[in-house]
């Protein structure tokens, strides 16, 4: 493990600024660079979208979400709208058929358009949801942080459009059952969160949510999240041009064309992961959960992915010949 | 009207589109900087709970041209690339920081 430390940074990466391992439900690995430390916080990017994936499974848990029934979205709602055939499972699993992936509309794409420039970033759901069908919903992957954003929208539909009460339904039922008290959501002018890209918890809270999946949903006892739902999550997406993206979560395999790398060789595993190289990745055969958070602006997802395989090698497979 | 005249307009036409069109090109990604820069750097001395200076390092190299001010006694922080683009985000506890 010490020649994680070498050179550079933590773990030899580009500005690492926090490195946590749980084995076996224990931190038994923990740094971090100068100036942070256990109490910091930093910001998901787009492991936001996995915190969303929680809050839903809590959703269809209470009966107030269907997964497979259309997605109660207002706009689309017209008895011809062909969006009406969008469920909230083609959402998570980013076959909804939007034009609304992050590149979309050229320039800087889409997704910078939703989140900072005036007249789309005012009521980010609406610009999100205001868009054409293109594929037939749950035949075409697209990374799409807007479709989070429409799910973000969906749970704060059903807390009555109040943004304080979906931060209540947010901390009662996930953050606090976690012992997740740092997680920070962050909202648009609207009132909805940011459910693709704006939220921020210590390296410990990050693990917590990790371990919440690495145990199918169920903390200390107490089922979080509904039966099957971790299993959904962790399901290659049925797209034919999909590698590696579940349900708003990574999964272990082969990339398909257009998605970036992900970890070979690491069966069953699966992960959040955001820009600049944050990294949640649980590994239910070594009983593992890997947080690596940081801020580097440098596109070497290969180099980043290489992580969790150098931290796995120390932990072997529970019953395996070494 | 001379040739000196008649080329003087074509040039002042000309220059006048080059500016026109450059304005254009830029102003979609000026509006994303700033906006960018504003929302970033703000959540990240809030909630991040940092020094403004280092949060300014954190942000990618190709936004250093976007000015940025941080307002204490407003809770925000002002971006801008003069004269095209101005943002600002201020902080609601919360509810992190929010583009105005």
């Amino acid at each position: 493990m010490r020649g994680l430390h070498d050179n550079i940074g933590p773990a030899g990466l580009p500005d690492t600024r926090a490195l946590l391992v749980v084995h076996k439900g224990r931190i038994v690995m923990e740094t971090y660079a100068p100036g942070f430390g256990p109490t910091s916080r930093f910001i998901s990017w787009s492991m936001a979208k996995s915190v969303t994936n929680a809050l839903t499974g809590v959703m269809v848990r209470k009966g107030q979400l269907q997964l497979d029934k259309p997605a109660p979205v207002q706009a689309w709602r017209a008895q011809d709208d062909p969006r009406g055939a969008i469920t909230l499972r083609h959402l998570l699993n980013m076959t909804s058929g939007l034009d609304n992936d992050d590149d979309a509309g050229g320039g800087l794409g889409f997704v910078t358009a939703l989140l900072f420039t005036a007249g789309y970033r005012e009521d980010a759901t609406a610009t999100a949801a205001d868009v054409d069908l293109i594929h037939p919903p749950g035949t075409f992957w697209a990374y799409s942080t807007a479709s989070s954003q429409i799910i973000g929208g969906l749970i704060h539909s059903a807390n009555g459009a109040d943004r304080s009460a979906t931060r209540a339904f947010a901390y009662a039922e996930l953050f606090v059952p976690l012992g997740a008290r740092s997680m920070q959501m962050e909202f648009d002018k609207a009132g909805t969160f940011l459910a693709g890209s704006h939220m921020w918890a210590s390296a410990r809270d990050w693990a917590r949510l990790g371990y919440l999946y690495l145990r199918d949903g169920v903390w200390d006892g107490r089922r979080i999240l509904p039966e099957g739902w971790v299993d959904f999550t962790r399901t290659r997406a049925p797209a034919s041009n999909n590698g590696i993206h579940g349900a708003h979560f990574w999964v272990s395999g082969e990339p398909a064309e257009g998605q970036w790398g992900g970890m070979r060789g690491s069966l069953g595993a699966f992960y959040m992961s955001g820009n600049n190289g944050q990294l949640v990745a649980m590994m239910p055969a070594r009983d593992l959960v890997i947080v690596r958070l940081g801020e580097d602006h440098i596109e070497d997802w290969d180099y980043f992915n290489a992580l969790p395989g150098r931290i796995a090698d120390a932990f072997p497979i529970a019953g395996a010949q070494p | 009207m001379s040739l000196l005249r008649k080329t003087s307009i074509t040039v002042g036409v000309l220059f006048v589109l080059v500016i026109v069109a450059g304005v254009l090109y830029l102003k979609p990604q000026t509006d994303v900087g700033t906006g960018y820069v504003a929302k970033q750097v703000c959540s990240c001395v809030y909630l991040g709970e940092r020094d403004y200076e280092q949060c300014r390092l954190d942000q990618p190299d190709f936004m250093d041209p976007i000015d940025a001010e941080h307002i204490p006694e407003l809770e925000g922080v002002k971006a801008s690339y003069f004269p095209l683009s101005e943002a600002t985000a201020y902080y609601f506890d919360g509810y992190g920081c929010i583009l105005d």
